[in-house]
């Protein structure tokens, strides 16, 4: 049973190489002897990489990758708590399991970095390439899905009531790895508004990511959260980024500044800032990710995003990058202040 | 003894609720719930979250000692609570 991912590794051993090096004529040598040189810089690189494992400070060593494909392996945790992958149960371009939950997280995480790569050049969660690698079937009747900033994203199969698969909603894959993303750039901190950020991060990206995988343009999208996994306790969705607090009986989520909740979890006061990015891409029409998706995810990338930053700071980085990318007297830099001004954040 | 819980974040985000009084359960599982529910750490505040959208429970203890509450990432819950509050909070959803 394999527990990392598989890579692809050199056809010819070292010590066949070095036996040729040793004692072949001089046109093999050669050729074996530049062939070591080469391995020998392959192996260091994985052997560099695989030391800096997790982690936001990690940046993974990698070799002249060209991106475009995702490495994914679902793994079935068969009802375990235990966090350590467990039988592989669909590896990259291996055909379509038996089971429904494998497929589905195998789908979304290929959703997830697809919208990445096509829209945003970036190669994966890390920017680099890295696997994805996806655990189904995570505890007994597990009502949640996360992403343990390790690597893994993990999909329990919900209650029945409160939630169904989670795997089948491509915007709960995008919201999880997206956090992954977060976790690489600004890595804002989980509690507060920086907390509120980092979630409303994970929700403007994962909805792109299913409107991308369903071609719907921002007037096709519900802008709901979670629609496709709720039971019939949270129908119809879990958060409505159009309509902050609608979504369903439970729903608390404030659509402006004059109802922030001080102290309010993270899911909550998130409301705010998804608005505002509901009310810049409506604005703005066609699809979220052409400026909106563009610009939050600049933001996003900018160092100047602290791991603490608040409301109005992200706010005025999203300004400073409509400005920068469109112009001053852009209706992109319009539709930014537009959409702040909708939620009262003040600039 | 009589339990409430609360149960917030994960990728709900949600605040649900459930209620389950321990004379209700079958032995030998009464007995180690009661002892789990004990053992609790009250009034200490939780461990910070390992991951983003962890559960975060509030178990409220209501016996004759009164009213105790403790607040668990859900790292923290013992493994034989566990489903207890979680079918607790299905039921009263």
């Amino acid at each position: 049973m394999t527990t990392r991912p598989r890579i692809r590794n050199c056809i010819l051993p070292p010590n066949l190489l070095d036996r040729l090096a040793r004692t072949a004529d001089d046109e093999v040598r050669t050729t074996a002897l530049d062939t070591l040189a080469l391995d020998h810089r392959f192996r260091l690189a994985r052997a560099e990489s695989a030391s800096r494992t997790g982690g936001f400070e990690a940046r993974p060593v990698t070799f002249a990758r060209v991106g475009g494909l995702a490495n994914r392996t679902v793994y079935d945790q068969q009802h375990s708590t235990d966090q350590t992958p467990g039988t592989v149960a669909r590896a990259e371009g291996q055909q379509a399991s038996a089971d429904e939950a494998v497929n589905a997280a195998y789908d979304g995480l290929g959703a997830t970095y697809e919208y990445y790569w096509t829209v945003l050049s970036r190669d994966s969660i890390d920017g680099q390439g890295l696997p994805l690698l996806g655990l189904v079937h995570f505890g007994v009747s597990y009502a949640n899905a996360f992403w343990d900033n390790a690597g893994h994203m993990f999909f329990g199969d919900g209650d029945g009531r409160i939630l169904t698969q989670t795997a089948k909603g491509i915007d709960v894959v995008g919201h999880e790895l997206t956090h992954g993303v977060t976790q690489h750039e600004s890595n804002l901190t989980y509690s507060g508004q920086s907390g509120a950020l980092n979630e409303s991060v994970s929700d403007v990206f994962g909805i792109q990511v299913k409107q991308y995988a369903l071609k719907q343009d921002v007037t096709q999208s519900d802008w709901l959260i979670g629609a496709d996994i709720v039971g019939a306790a949270l129908a119809p969705a879990l958060r409505s980024m159009a309509a902050p607090g609608t979504a369903n009986p439970h729903d608390t989520q404030p659509a402006d500044m004059d109802h922030y909740v001080p102290g309010g979890d993270v899911h909550v006061n998130s409301g705010i800032p998804n608005r505002a990015f509901y009310v810049v891409a409506t604005t703005l029409g066609g699809n979220a990710w052409d400026a909106a998706g563009r610009i939050w995810y600049d933001t996003v990338c900018d160092g100047a995003l602290r791991s603490s930053a608040g409301f109005t700071q992200f706010a005025r980085l999203t300004i400073k990058h409509a400005q920068r990318t469109y112009g001053a007297g852009s209706r992109e830099l319009d539709a930014v202040r537009a959409g702040w001004d909708d939620v009262k954040v003040r600039i | 003894m009589r339990v409430e819980v609360a149960r917030s974040g994960g990728f709900i985000g949600l605040t649900l609720r459930g209620e389950v009084d321990t004379a209700a359960l079958p032995e030998p599982t009464a007995t180690r719930v009661a002892e789990a529910l004990r053992g609790l750490p009250f009034e200490r505040p939780p461990a910070p979250p390992q991951h983003p959208d962890s559960f975060r429970y509030e178990v409220t203890v209501i016996d004759h000692g009164g009213r105790r509450t403790a607040v668990l990432d859900e790292a923290q819950v013992p493994p034989e609570l566990r489903p207890i509050l979680d079918a607790a909070i299905t039921a009263g959803s």
